[in-house]
């Protein structure tokens, strides 16, 4: 502890003990992961993916929680989590709308949904709509470079798309997260 | 210098040829082929390749063209980092596919580089700025938007501008990989990259500095630098040698307008290679401080400076006393030999405890009968011992080579599957976490911990124990060993296996525990066992083994100066560059108090300049020329990067004109010259080195200290008069103040380095053998401890077997840390900020005992004096030991025997807390006050070509 490093005393939030802030189920799949790799750290990326399918995003605590279970940096672990785009590091709607920016989908129309994308859901890309449902993100290359536009949600890729087929897409993810299936509406 | 490969003269090499461009070049068949193409001088662009670090091929800067055979037109585009050589092999340099390629990774980085060089603090010394032009890339076509970044407070040391960055991960592999940091690292992906740390907050690695030389442009910057900012061009640099400890890292040292501006790293393959330590490299502010000593007490003259003849009617009421000098371990050894023959070896003090005189009596005698190591041999060490002494803290520049020969087993792995070493992914990558045992017997934790196989905390005479054991269990593997613990026991077991199996062991050691019998047992273990080990024994400063070549059957120790000071006989005293601080606060003022007449020789403000009835202000070390001699005994010389302003004078001038009045005559007759003086000092002095080597190049053609670009040197002192004034003549040394002379390589201690098209650091490889190598010319080293001396060898200091095992009371260890370890670094501003915060730490039971448990700070009570401190509980201690800061123990000892530990009441604790708040905005006050002073001095310079500073600093 020096006089100058108080100053930053109130952000280093660093030392979180992972045995108060994980969850059992989260702390034995991590463990888990560790038990197939031959260094800790290796789990890193693993780990990161349990905690967020949990949580829905990695934040700072779950970060620095991470790295006190798998004994390594925070600083690695960040640069694990910062160059992965699959990993969240700011809170996310229910769905992460990933839409393809690369050049063979901006050669086929990316610029139309994406004007559409926005407009709809009233949301800049790395915004999050207002219901909290939708975060809207580019994505440098899904590999369907012969099938663009496309784009990306929940795992799923959505490709040869036009205006009307993402409206389709957004209603039916929608009334899916408000519990409703397509006949009720 | 360059990855753990023993170090060879360019005529041991096995060579092959290559052709470059036609023309057949020898290169070395380890090498790739940038390195080979550089050691022959010729102009390849790279960034992310470092010879100490290898290549990655992350820039693609150093593209060349590979032909399959003499007559092919049309080659292919290979990196020449990650290239090996090969016998015959045919690349294009010159010719316009590979020129072109580079041009375009130049044109690609310049997409996201700013246009801010102006404001910058690496303009002018930019690798990228030279590489660009080397490119051939001048026209700026790119027209769209750059990427930006928010940048960290890095804390008082280094200034972070992202915006700046091309990716070349150089930074990132020095502080991680080489340097051994955690809090650093590489965030993001793609074309948003980003180098620091995961929050804001101060770099903790002790090497971060290097990350200003490592940054081919200017991402990271010197933060002081900037503050009180000039160009690189503009600097007036002496190549100077480190005071911040015993290592002798060489450093250049850049001057401007009279106050000193930042050092920087020079290039000496086995001392210090291309890295210093933060100690080194920011602990000058002592040199530009309000606390510097500038003006004389007690002596009457007319003029600038006092004459012999002012000191001889000034100091004539003193002629009858009887004077006693006392030395410095942080004082020239022209200063301390001026000393002793001043008043005669009997009147000499080396300003040393009785403890700390064996000490270095048992250092000196290691040193002559056996192998003492320099970085180069201690990055090769297979095995490392280390006993009770944190390099980290005591000798930060060990600590860094013994990082890189932790490595010495992966590169094994390495080099038998047959990855070349300069392969540095594949290295590290096949090396995996093996490393080469690394076996710490200390008191608390070290930051070499991380890298340790195994570590024993013991308290001191434990530590001595443990060594005795290791020196018994090799001689005799039955040897009885039972007067240890269990835990030390194993230890001893494990290293001594360990040590049989290695074949270039290395023990460490030190002074700082202030113990010994740990040297004595580090000697008998050398006796018994002849050129088996190599030693890295480190002494406590810059010259104390300097020192140590003075001390005799005569010299005094301080607790015999005290002892005759209150005897019958009035006595006075002569302290020359000592502070006292290995004195107790009762010791200081038995001495200070009970001498008739002190005359202090200082250059900054200290308990004895209080006490002292005649100061005569003596130059720095930036301001002077001096030896000093390192932990192997090595003699090096320092040179003055500026002229003081008059009457401050060298220490030796002031010496010498003491002499004619109460001195014993020897020194007046020794001539105004360094180099005389020198001459004569070994005529008095049977152990002063020979200086000829220093000497030899003043015959030669004197080198300028200014670059040959330096702005306004006719106009600096046009207020004064508009007449061109003269520059300062120095007889003393190979150097102009001026920027006349010899380029900077015409001498072997280079005052700052620079080559056509290389204004940065990067361009010492025109001036090295070979990329990593021995410098061409190499600098003047000379060995103060001649092994064949027969009458060196009768040092009365004799081994004692015994080694006494310690009782069961607490021991109290003053905690080491690098800022924190001497009362002129500790007068630098950003060291107040990251010097520890007072703190004892011992063991959960110990604490315990102290009740300790429950409080976070603690009362401590030594000698009726109270401070209060954090309490650290900690495992990983020696038991029955504490580890105690105290803000005072750089300007004092402390007599821990009295002390009184108890938990703090509350009301202190709040004080405590209070005050640290307070701390801080003091030296924040402090800090931009003296700016203010030091850019007002420049406000009088008619021509300022920099006189404020730059956003960063």
């Amino acid at each position: 502890m020096t006089l100058a490093s108080l100053k930053y005393q109130q952000i280093n939030t660093v030392n979180i003990d992972y045995r108060t802030y994980l969850s059992a189920g989260e702390i034995a799949a991590i463990e888990h992961e560790t038990t197939l790799l031959e260094y800790r750290e290796a789990a890193g990326i693993e780990a990161l993916k349990i905690v967020q399918n949990n949580r829905g995003w990695i934040s700072d605590d779950s970060l620095f929680a991470i790295a006190n279970l798998l004994q390594m940096p925070v600083s690695q672990l960040e640069g694990v989590a910062t160059f992965y785009n699959l990993i969240y590091r700011q809170p996310v709607g229910k769905y992460v709308i990933h839409l393809c920016d690369s050049i063979s989908c901006y050669l086929t129309g990316f610029e139309t949904i994406a004007d559409y994308l926005q407009q709809e859901l009233g949301i800049g890309f790395g915004q999050t709509s207002s219901d909290g449902l939708f975060t809207l993100l580019t994505n440098a290359c899904l590999g369907g470079c012969d099938k663009g536009p496309t784009m990306m949600i929940d795992g799923k890729h959505y490709q040869h798309l036009t205006v009307d087929a993402v409206q389709t897409i957004l209603v039916e993810l929608t009334n899916s997260a408000n519990g409703l299936t397509e006949g009720e509406q | 210098m360059g990855l753990n490969m023993s170090k060879v003269t360019i005529d041991e090499r096995n060579t092959i040829n290559i052709y470059v461009d036609g023309v057949k070049l020898q290169v070395d068949p380890e090498d790739n082929l940038l390195a080979g193409v550089l050691s022959n001088k010729l102009n390849l662009p790279y960034f992310c390749w470092h010879p100490s670090m290898g290549s990655i091929g992350a820039c693609r800067q150093c593209a060349v063209t590979i032909f399959d055979d003499e007559s092919q037109t049309r080659g292919r585009i290979a990196m020449a980092c990650m290239t090996p050589v090969t016998d015959g092999m045919y690349i294009g340099l010159g010719d316009e596919y590979s020129t072109v390629f580079r041009e375009q990774v130049i044109s690609a980085m310049m997409t996201n580089h700013p246009h801010d060089c102006p404001v910058c603090a690496e303009g002018g010394e930019c690798h990228l700025q030279d590489m660009t032009v080397m490119t051939g890339h001048s026209v700026r076509d790119y027209k769209g938007d750059k990427r930006t970044f928010e940048n960290q407070d890095l804390g008082p040391y280094i200034g972070h501008e992202m915006n700046r960055c091309i990716t070349c991960y150089r930074c990132v592999r020095y502080y991680k990989d080489y340097a051994g940091g955690t809090d650093f690292g590489v965030f993001g992906s793609r074309n948003k990259v980003c180098f620091g740390r995961q929050q804001d907050g101060v770099l903790e690695s002790e090497f971060s500095g290097n990350l200003v030389e490592v940054c081919p442009t200017g991402v990271f910057t010197d933060k002081p630098f900037s503050a009180h900012y000039a160009r690189k061009w503009d600097l007036q640099s002496a190549p100077s040698i480190c005071q911040g400890c015993s290592v002798g890292c060489n450093i250049s040292i850049g001057e401007r307008y009279g106050s000193v501006r930042r050092i920087v790293n020079r290039y000496n393959d086995s001392i210090n290679g291309y890295f210093l330590c933060d100690r080194g490299r920011f602990g000058f502010g002592y040199i530009n401080s309000d606390d510097r000593l500038t003006a004389c007490k007690g002596i009457k003259f007319s003029g600038e400076s006092p004459s012999v003849k002012d000191i001889h009617i000034s100091l004539a009421k003193y002629k009858a006393e009887k004077f006693i000098a006392i030395g410095s371990s942080r004082a020239s050894l022209e200063t301390n030999t001026a000393l002793k023959q001043l008043l005669g070896a009997d009147n000499f003090c080396a300003g040393l405890t009785q403890t700390q005189m064996l000490m270095l009596q048992l250092h000196q005698k290691l040193i002559k009968q056996h192998h003492c190591v320099d970085i180069d041999a201690i990055e090769q060490a297979d095995f490392v011992l280390i006993l009770g002494e944190d390099v980290t803290q005591t000798a930060p520049r060990i600590a860094l080579a013994l990082r890189q020969s932790v490595r010495n087993a992966g590169l094994a792995i390495a080099d038998r599957l047959r990855i070349p070493r300069w392969q540095d992914e594949a290295v590290r990558t096949a090396a995996g976490k093996t490393l080469s045992p690394l076996f710490i017997a200390q008191v608390s934790q070290s930051k070499l911990d991380d890298v340790a196989q195994e570590i024993n905390y013991s308290n001191a005479d434990d530590i001595a124990l443990i060594t005795q054991a290791i020196n018994a269990k090799l001689t005799a593997p039955d040897a009885d060993i039972n007067y240890l613990e269990p835990q030390q026991k194993h230890f001893v077991a494990s290293a001594t296996k360990a040590l049989q199996q290695a074949q270039n062991p290395l023990i460490v050691s030190g002074h700082s525990l202030a113990n010994v019998q740990i040297l004595q047992q580090c000697l008998a273990l050398a006796e018994n066992h002849q050129g088996k080990f190599g030693f890295a024994i480190m002494p406590s400063s810059v010259n104390s083994l300097g020192l140590a070549s003075l001390i005799d059957q005569q010299t005094l120790s301080l607790e015999q100066v005290i002892t005759q000071l209150q005897g019958e006989q009035e006595t006075s005293l002569i302290i020359a560059e000592n502070e006292l601080s290995n004195l107790t606060n009762e010791g200081q003022q038995q001495l200070l108090s009970s001498a008739a007449t002190i005359i202090a020789l200082e250059h900054s403000q200290s308990v004895v300049c209080a006490h002292a009835d005649v100061i005569l202000p003596v130059a720095c070390f930036a301001e002077s020329q001096g030896l000093v001699v390192n932990y192997t005994g090595s003699v090096q010389c320092f040179y003055s990067a500026l002229n003081a302003k008059l009457p401050i004078l060298p220490s030796w001038r002031y010496i010498q004109m003491l002499d004619g009045i109460l001195g014993q005559g020897k020194l007046a007759d020794c001539g105004d010259n360094l180099n005389d003086f020198r001459t004569s000092l070994s005529q008095l002095e049977s152990h002063f080195p020979d200086t000829f080597k220093f000497l030899a190049e003043q015959f030669l053609l004197k080198t300028a200290r200014q670059t040959h670009r330096s702005s306004g040197r006719t106009a600096m002192t046009a207020n004064q008069s508009v007449h061109e004034a003269k520059t300062t003549l120095d007889d003393n040394s190979p150097f102009n103040f001026s920027m006349e002379g010899g380029r900077a390589n015409n001498s072997s201690a280079m005052p700052f380095t620079w080559a056509p098209g290389w204004n940065s650091n990067q361009s010492i490889s025109k001036y090295q053998e070979f990329v990593g190598g021995k410098l061409s010319k190499s600098p003047a080293i000379v060995q103060i401890f001649d092994p064949n001396n027969e009458q060196d060898l009768s040092i009365q200091a004799a081994i004692n077997s015994e080694v006494k095992s310690s009782d069961d009371e607490l021991k109290v260890y003053p905690a080491k840390h690098i800022f924190a370890n001497d009362y002129l670094g500790i007068k630098t501003s950003e060291f107040k900020l990251t010097k520890p915060i007072p703190f004892i730490e011992l063991t959960p039971n110990d604490a315990d005992k102290y009740k300790l448990v429950q409080s976070s700070h603690a009362c401590i009570v030594i000698a009726g004096e109270e401070f209060t401190v954090q309490v650290k509980i900690n495992a990983a201690h020696a038991k029955y030991c504490a580890t105690l800061f105290l803000n005072e123990q750089v300007l004092r000892q402390f007599d821990y025997s009295s002390i009184i530990i108890k938990p703090a009441i509350s009301e202190k604790i709040h004080a405590f807390d209070k005050q640290l708040h307070e701390q801080i905005e003091q030296i924040n006050q402090a800090k931009q006050q003296q700016l203010r002073r030091l850019k007002q001095q420049d406000q009088f310079i008619p021509i300022r070509l920099m006189a404020g500073g730059l956003d960063d600093g």
